[in-house]
């Protein structure tokens, strides 16, 4: 009870500083489409990272086997002006024999920051804030499944890409 | 009832064994009333398992011999044994304080929680300890964790998991931040049981794991 009257009088809530992208993929049986949203440091950096680590979720679907979900760690650096260099480990969960349990995956991308912000407001009523960078990017990906049971496949891919800042707020 | 039903569903999600609570025993803070900020990623894998965990934390420090970590971790596992598979995720925040001797420092970390009523309940919890020897750049350690999670509802899990761990990290200055990554070979042993599924296992495991590190901020 007297948690339930806690949580009541008190909320907050962080959205983590996140990168969002969207991409159609060639396989060897056809063109099928992958996404992905996750939590990135790149994001967090409101005056222009040169370096991002990132983590999250990411979805594949491609012709000839079902859609498979599953996390991801990414690495990228920025080389020169907005051409970035990375790779990206992905495990899947939860998958049936001959699709992907695994991936490894090299990419380039172009990502143009659009906007930092560094903003917070509060009073004794709540407080919110905003920090990180706007941006948006395109990106092509050439990786390796390994599949469950045993065997390989190779994808290229082409998405675009979206940056968001991180927030957090909170109320009594 | 459906309320406490939903509950129980979610944090039946809670239960996997997380590979130890925070990063290495590096110091990235030069000065008292410092901090910073960091995240982490890592995978890891050992004989029909895979595990990924992803974390965020703060590092303060509150004087020269002692720092607080305030974080949380998320962690997901899959393991396969005898044409089982056991998928399960958890997440854990936690507090870690950390003592400092020069350069080596000791951190305990604790994080649980529990709920009960309508007929079910669940009950959950992470101890972790860690030893190390680190500069501003580098460290070397080793730790041990134990865990353990059992959830009573229609569809039973109890999950319990003692892991020995030794690691070394380096990291390096990109930008304004700093970069790490991280070695991690663990001797463990789970027990993980769903409904009438179980698996046992004592193994020898690896990890990798990546880190981000913001500059000193006061």
């Amino acid at each position: 009870m007297a948690a339930a009257a806690i949580a009541a009088a008190l909320s907050a809530c962080v959205i983590p500083p996140s990168q969002s992208s969207g991409a159609l993929v060639a396989t060897a049986h056809g063109v099928g489409r992958r996404a992905s949203v996750g939590a990135h440091s790149a994001a967090l950096d409101d005056r222009g990272a040169s370096v991002d680590l990132g983590a999250g979720w990411i979805v594949d679907a491609a012709p000839g086997r079902g859609t498979v979900h599953g996390t991801y760690a990414a690495l990228a650096r920025r080389v020169r002006g907005a051409l970035w260099l990375g790779g990206r480990a992905e495990l899947f969960w939860r998958v049936a024999p001959g699709e992907p349990r695994r991936a490894l995956v090299a990419r380039i991308a172009l990502r143009r920051q659009l906007g930092g912000v560094r903003w917070g407001s509060g009073d004794g009523g709540g407080a919110l804030g905003v920090l990180g960078a706007l941006a948006t990017g395109v990106f092509v990906d050439l990786g390796a499944h390994q599949l469950e049971g045993g065997g390989a496949d190779l994808f290229a891919s082409g998405g675009i890409s979206l940056d968001l800042p991180a927030l957090a707020g909170a109320s009594r | 009832m459906t309320r406490v039903a939903i509950v129980l569903v979610v944090l039946a999600a809670c239960a996997a064994p997380p590979m130890g609570l925070g990063m290495g025993a590096r110091m990235p803070i030069s000065q008292t009333e410092h901090s910073v900020l960091a995240g982490s990623v890592g995978m890891g894998a050992g004989p029909g398992r895979q595990t990924f965990q992803a974390e965020a934390q703060g590092q303060f420090a509150i004087a020269r011999w002692f720092a607080l970590e305030m974080g949380g971790v998320y962690t997901q596992l899959a393991a396969r044994s005898g044409g089982k598979e056991f998928n399960t995720l958890g997440g854990f925040p936690y507090v870690r304080p950390r003592f400092r001797i020069d350069r080596v420092s000791i951190a305990v970390a604790l994080s649980g929680f529990g709920f009960g009523g309508g007929g079910g309940g669940f009950i959950g919890g992470v101890a972790d300890a860690q030893v190390g020897y680190g500069t501003g750049t580098w460290s070397v350690y080793g730790g041990a964790m134990a865990h353990g999670f059992e959830l009573v509802s229609e569809q039973s899990l109890e999950t319990s998991s003692r892991a020995l761990r030794l690691g070394g990290e380096y990291t390096t200055q990109v930008g304004r931040s700093r970069l790490g990554i991280a070695v991690e070979v663990y001797r463990q042993h789970d027990d993980l049981r769903r409904g009438g599924t179980r698996i046992e296992s004592r193994f020898m495991a690896a990890a990798l794991k990546l880190s981000i590190t913001s500059p000193e901020f006061r």
